[in-house]
């Protein structure tokens, strides 16, 4: 912790992201109509004047209001815009990256520790669980707690399959415990699965598959982008978490918890996600910038973040329609500038703390 | 060699069929009807009569499966019929289906379908009930039980009283009054349907090219993907080119005076140009380089957009009278995918060069610059080189937006421009084909580092790739 504090490159990213931070928090009262910047971020005013540069005034009565970053295509107010992409952008970086994290640490769990050998499972059990999820979805959709409603959002689909996926497993653990025990067991071999899952995934180009997905959906949303950008780059940090794990189980303190006995779970929760939490800091770090990025590469490409919600890429397409309002492009491009630069040194500055690898 | 060759091929087939398999699922959840489309590309859409225009629906419906089942197997609750996917057209069926979950009886809904049509049969004989033959029409798009119930409500409401639909209306009206939820036992039942359903279809057609064609111009898509795909991969290729010629110089220089000057500026150089935005980068390119908005002496480079042609000339004569335009793109491909190499590069040199074998080859008497390129860097060679091959997929992604940004018809662009006109069959096989041409360089790449690595025995992209970072 010491260290971490005496690296200034470190405190100053983390400052510069706190202030932004803050600034994000805020956005609602200082860049609004009666806020301090006197804008509000879709504000249209009667006298709004398209592409108007910075510091343009603008009088109506007694009252001044100044375009402190000018307007844009509309005559929108650049820089109350700009404040309002900063909790767009934060969501984005801050949630996709945890769901990255979640898929990856249990891919990486399954294909690190357990590998290819250890897991044996009745192929009853399997078939078992597959034919009562399939039940279950069957009446689920039938009774009309399915999917095909109308009006299903995002949210409701991942409650969906959380709840058949937790159901179906303790209804397979809760019958096969009361009748068929030992019939016959097969290998599930996680690591070559995951492995071969990784290969298939890196085979698409990232923003190629972003653009199927984000093609298919009828209604874009903000939690749409963070869930697809959060799924997609799964396998990087799996690969690591991987490896990692794979370096650990040689340690031997690993090997003599085996030993003693303690339970897999016991082992996974208290022995190895304690001792990979360094390695899930750094990349982390790096994950929520280039998750930032990618939403705003989309965005740019006018795909993703809808129309009415407010984010810097969309503003960076915006300001190719007139190139002479260099206003327009230097604000969103500096902050995702900024921001990606500053995650990059927090994972950057981290690996040297921690003694690993640097990535870049 | 031979056998890992073999093996590293067979990989590749898994991979595909999964990959076929996806594109398939998201072009089957794609929204609008294909069939539509076809009809109006065409052009047989106006003056046709309701029975003329359902044939011609039907014709390309049947044409183009999509009077078929999706998978070889179907699991259906009980009550449905076998023949549920023949109804046409998609919103009908569609109607079909939501009644039918929320009644469970064919047989009601089947005749509220034949009263409806036959009433729709009488009224389109003579022209003067049009506006109740309108009102009927609308009732087949509507989206379930209850919106039917509703539309039904008002068209009595208003036609009802006139005596000649009287009779009309009633038998429609009993046959939605019949429209109740029948009480029975519900399971799902297996319904196997063979070779005839559309992801069979679909497969086969990815592979012959005269019947996947365009929803916009009717051109074979692999025609399109074909032209898109040789800017893409030449552009791709040049850029990946410079990036491997530059971040080597630039590792080996930064690695040799570690420590001066020139490898902290050059360091803090490419650690900025890691975080810059390819897309930000290249439209400050765009802006600056190209137009004398800002000075005429930053107007080196000519404006975006390949230069009109104006008879047929093959691509390759296009592409060198083109090449003046594609040098700012390139220029800005590599400064997007050069930094992570090169400090790569620069770092596993310097690791290799804390080595015992480094002291051994100084103590012989070597050159500081012998010692570099004879020993440290091959060392470092084959991470630089599995780097070079991973990062292709990345290249393509940079080379959307670099083509959205300078207007050059490559593959991203075209992806960009079929997904805004809804061309699903051109959007998903690009999806096929950039995956496909992807795999190619893996599988390239690995095949080299396989000749200069043979110790390193296998993959390094794919397949067993994964079990190098042990």
């Amino acid at each position: 912790m010491k260290k971490m504090l005496k690296d200034w490159r470190l405190v100053l990213a983390l400052a510069y992201l706190s202030l932004l931070g803050l600034l994000g928090i805020l956005s609602d009262s200082i860049a609004s109509s009666d806020g301090w910047l006197s804008f509000g971020p879709h504000d249209v005013s009667s006298q709004a004047e398209i592409f108007s540069p910075p510091g343009t005034v603008e009088s109506s009565g007694d009252t001044k209001k100044v375009h402190v970053l000018g307007t844009d295509q509309i005559g929108r107010d650049v820089a109350s815009r700009l404040i309002h992409g900063i909790p767009v952008a934060f969501a984005v970086g801050i949630f996709s990256s945890l769901i990255t994290l979640i898929i990856a640490l249990i891919f990486g769990v399954l294909s690190g520790y357990v590998g290819d050998n250890t897991h044996r499972v009745s192929l009853m059990h399997i078939l078992l669980f597959m034919f009562l999820f399939g039940l279950l979805h069957f009446y689920a959709r039938e009774y009309s707690f399915g999917l095909d409603r109308e009006g299903v959002v995002e949210f409701q689909i991942i409650l969906y399959f959380l709840i058949m996926f937790l159901g179906t497993s303790i209804i397979t653990v809760v019958l096969s415990n009361l009748s068929f025990k030992k019939i016959q067991d097969v290998r599930v071999p996680w690591d070559s699965l995951v492995l071969r899952l990784i290969e298939i995934f890196k085979s698409i180009p990232r923003l190629f598959l972003l653009l199927a997905f984000f093609a298919v959906i009828t209604s874009p949303s903000i939690l749409w982008v963070v869930l697809i950008i959060g799924f997609i780059r799964w396998p990087g940090l799996t690969r690591i978490i991987r490896a990692e794990i794979l370096n650990l189980k040689q340690e031997p303190f690993i090997k003599s918890a085996e030993l003693m006995g303690l339970s897999k779970w016991k082992i996974i929760s208290s022995h190895i996600l304690p001792n990979i939490y360094q390695p899930i800091l750094i990349l982390t770090a790096f994950n929520m910038g280039s998750a930032i990025l990618i939403e705003s590469s989309l965005s740019f490409l006018q795909i993703g973040i809808p129309g009415d919600a407010v984010s810097w890429g969309r503003m960076l397409g915006d300001a190719r329609q007139q190139i002479s309002a260099w206003w327009l492009a230097i604000g969103p491009g500096l902050l995702i500038f900024s921001m990606i630069l500053c995650f990059n040194t927090i994972g950057n500055r981290l690996s040297l703390i921690f003694e690993k690898n640097q990535l870049i | 060699m031979i056998h890992f060759a073999l093996r590293r091929i067979a990989l590749i087939i898994p991979t595909l069929i999964i990959i076929l398999g996806l594109s398939f699922a998201l072009r089957d959840l794609a929204p609008g009807d294909e069939a539509i489309r076809l009809l109006e590309l065409e052009g047989t859409f106006q003056g046709m009569s309701k029975t003329e225009y359902e044939q011609s629906y039907q014709r390309i419906a049947r044409k183009f499966a999509l009077n078929r089942p999706q998978f070889y197997f179907s699991i259906l609750p009980n009550y449905f019929p076998d023949t549920l996917h023949l109804v046409l057209p998609k919103s009908k069926r569609f109607l079909l289906t939501n009644m039918l979950r929320q009644t469970r009886d064919w047989n009601a809904v089947q005749s509220f379908h034949s009263s409806l049509q036959r009433g729709i049969a009488e009224l389109e004989k003579s022209t003067d009930h049009k506006d109740v033959y309108n009102e009927l029409l609308k009732l087949e798009t509507e989206k379930s039980l209850l919106d039917v119930r509703s539309r039904f409500q008002r068209i009595q409401q208003a036609f009802g009283k006139q005596s000649e639909y009287n009779s009309l209306l009633n038998r429609i009206g009993e046959s939605i009054e019949g429209l109740n939820r029948a009480h029975q036992l519900v399971y799902p039942k297996f319904v196997w349907n063979g070779k005839d359903c559309k992801f069979h279809f679909w497969i086969a057609r990815t592979f012959r090219t005269s019947e996947n064609i365009s929803l916009v111009d009717g051109v074979p898509v692999y025609t399109k993907v074909w032209r898109a795909l040789k800017w893409t991969v030449v552009m791709s290729s040049i850029a990946l080119l410079f990036i491997a010629i530059l971040a080597l110089v630039l590792g080996v220089t930064q690695a040799y005076f570690e420590g001066s000057a020139f490898d902290r500026f050059s360091s803090t150089f490419l650690y900025l140009l890691y975080a810059i935005p390819l897309f930000w980068l290249a439209t400050m390119a765009v802006v600056f380089f190209t137009t004398p908005e800002y000075g005429t002496w930053t107007d080196i480079f000519p404006s975006i957009g390949l230069k009109p042609i104006f008879e047929k000339v093959s691509f390759w004569s296009e592409l060198v009278r083109n090449l003046e335009q594609i040098v700012l793109p390139v220029i800005c491909m590599t400064l997007g995918g050069i930094s992570y190499l090169a400090v790569q590069l620069r770092s596993d040199i310097l690791e290799n060069l804390k080595k015992p074998f480094i002291v051994a080859a100084r103590s012989k008497g070597l050159s500081e610059m012998k010692v570099l390129t004879r020993h440290a860097l091959p060392n470092a060679f084959l991470p630089y080189l599995t780097i070079l091959t991973g990062s292709i997929p990345a290249i393509f992604t940079g080379s959307v937006i670099i083509e959205v940004i300078f207007n050059i018809p490559g593959i991203g662009r075209l992806m960009l421009d079929s997904i805004t006109y809804s061309d699903w069959p051109v959007v998903f096989s690009i999806l096929v084909v950039i995956s496909i041409t992807t795999i190619i360089g893996y599988l390239i790449g690995d095949l080299l580092l396989m000749k200069l690595f043979p110790k390193s025995k296998g993959s390094f992209n794919l397949g067993q790739s994964t079990l190098s970072s042990q």
